[in-house]
């Protein structure tokens, strides 16, 4: 407890000695203000628009967290056929692989022809992200278990199913838990480019509207608001991970 | 009908007249990346219905493997083994016996009472019988209070223990332990050794135990097998003469030295 104290104020130390190179680098005038305004008229940019910022940081979170949300449930079923059948994992994780290589940015204005610039398109950019990274976590998740365990199951006459569900399952889970942390980011940052490139609302739209209209201030407040998203998500799931799997945490198993 | 009767006698007469383990010129020769070794040669015993064995060696001689062509991992590469008659595999899948390895495997994720329950739950047992056996066993191997620690709460010499309770809980006909109180203190050791010991005499069960102390061959055995350096092959089988009167006291009886001195003259031998 104390020690994660101390880790929380080395942070908040790190943030405070940031923010204030920041403020002296664009407050002496190093960096033109209307690139980098100093943080203090950030924070204020902020508290003046904060209805119209939470809107579409809203916007972005709830979009965010459909695309994991609907990444990882495909992933799971995609890992779980690839662990069960050798068939499968040749041929398919070669196109996962070759997924991950495909700037699917590129496609978005074709998937907003096809399907209008509502949420759709946007989400699914962000569950590919997702899907990706865990697709591939689980087949090794799924497929490493510990021999010692393997033979103990065996000893113990177990079925393949009793084996999925007592320790497949489980050892499955640092890599879930890995793969979903590398997820949040991506979803978030994925999410904000496809509003960024087609959407009418949500934080990257906001970023697009406000550098037109030259309010840098309003679009650095719209890029903090989406880190601030991610850490509170990273700190969300650090917390469900410690209170579901604490086992997970203390033998190290935490990837 | 009665025919069907008639035969069914017949057939458990035939099995309980049938050896608790048959081995019949077992070698194991392991092959890995091109690598060859011989880990068992032409090893034949035969342990009685209830009776009880260890094997004592000097480390790598293949006693582990033994034991694993008995428990059905490992397939001898020539010779068989049968359990009460069954093929090692058969034995398996009819849980016939138990298995204590020489680490204590422990599923992290499970609770130690999960853990010691694993075995009963894989066989389908009611969850209120499971509940009774996994308790009884946790007071029998002195873990009572631990019940909800998960293993990395846990020393080595407890997860030891919760792997013999999560054994004795099936009640095999066979129990096979590799090492099962490497880890455990002196007192600890001695106190666990009567407890199997009793459990064994209660369900009358047979017993192969893998060890290298010489005092808890003795104590825990009707005949100790010593095995040559690798490739391993039993050259000398000693006769315990205690019966089933078995009890610390065992020590003070002039016997136990002088068997304890014999197998250690047969050890050193084979290791020089
Ligand atoms: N799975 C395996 N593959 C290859 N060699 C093995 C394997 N298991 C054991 N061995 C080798 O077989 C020999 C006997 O090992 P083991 O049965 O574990 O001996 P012990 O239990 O008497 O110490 C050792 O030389 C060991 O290195
Ligand atoms: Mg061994």
């Amino acid at each position: 407890m104390t020690a994660s104290l101390r880790q929380a104020g080395q942070f908040l130390l790190a943030v405070l000695l940031v923010g204030l190179a920041w403020q002296l680098v664009s407050g002496l005038g190093l960096v033109k203000v209307y690139v980098l305004p100093p943080p203090l008229d950030v924070l204020r940019a902020f508290a003046d628009n904060r209805p119209t910022i939470t809107h579409h940081a809203l916007v972005t979170l709830w979009t965010s967290l459909a695309g994991l949300a609907l990444g990882t449930v495909l992933a799971a079923l995609a890992a779980l056929g690839m662990a069960y059948s050798g068939l499968l994992h040749r041929a398919f994780r070669p196109l996962v692989v070759m997924l991950s290589a495909c700037p699917i940015i590129g496609v978005i204005p074709i998937l907003v022809v096809a399907f209008g610039d509502g949420y759709g398109p946007r989400v699914a950019v962000a569950a590919v992200a997702s899907f990706i990274v865990t697709a591939l976590y689980l087949v090794n998740g799924l497929s490493r278990t510990d021999a010692l365990a393997d033979e103990l199951m065996h000893s113990l006459n177990a079925s393949a199913w009793q084996r999925l569900r007592m320790v497949q399952s489980f050892s499955a889970v640092p890599y879930l838990m890995a793969a979903l942390k590398l997820s949040v980011s991506t979803c978030v940052i994925q999410a904000i480019v496809a509003e960024w490139i087609s959407g009418t609302s949500g934080l990257g739209y906001l970023v697009q509207f406000a550098g037109y209209s030259f309010r840098i201030d309003v679009m650095w407040a719209a890029v903090l608001t989406a880190v601030v998203i991610t850490l509170g998500l990273l700190g969300i799931l650090a917390l469900v991970e410690s209170l579901v799997f604490p086992w997970a945490v203390a033998e190290g198993r935490s990837l | 009908m009665s025919n069907t009767l008639e035969e069914t006698l017949e057939t458990a007469a035939a099995r309980s007249g049938q050896a608790a383990i048959s081995a019949r010129h077992v070698g194991v020769t392991y092959q890995r990346r091109g690598q060859v070794t011989e880990a068992v040669q032409d090893t034949s015993f035969e342990l009685p219905n209830g009776s009880w064995m260890s094997l004592l060696g000097p480390s790598g001689c293949g006693k582990s493997t033994l034991l694993r062509v008995l428990a059905d991992i490992v397939r001898p590469t020539e010779g068989a083994v049968l359990l009460s008659g069954r093929t090692p595999a058969q034995a398996r899948a009819e849980r016939a016996f138990a298995l204590v390895s020489q680490q204590a495997a422990m599923l992290p994720w499970r609770r130690l009472r999960e853990n010691v329950g694993l075995g009963l739950e894989v066989a389908g047992t009611d969850k209120r019988e499971r509940e009774r056996r996994v308790e009884e066993v946790i007071d029998l191997v002195g873990l009572t209070g631990f019940e909800r620690a998960y293993p990395h709460e846990l020393s080595g010499g407890m997860k030891q223990r919760a792997a013999i309770a999560r054994a004795l809980t099936l009640r095999p006909n066979l129990l096979l332990m590799d090492e099962p109180f490497g880890a455990l203190d002196e007192l600890t050791r001695e106190r666990l050794n009567f407890e199997v010991l009793r459990i064994l005499e209660e369900t009358g069960a047979a017993l192969v135990l893998v060890t290298h102390s010489i005092s808890e061959a003795v104590i825990l055995s009707d005949t100790v097998a010593v095995m040559s350096s690798r490739p391993g092959r039993i050259f000398h089988t000693e006769t315990i003469p205690f019966g089933r009167m078995r009890s610390s006291a065992m020590r003070d009886d002039p016997r136990f030295a002088r068997i304890e001195g014999v197998l250690r003259h047969k050890l050193m031998d084979e290791a020089s």
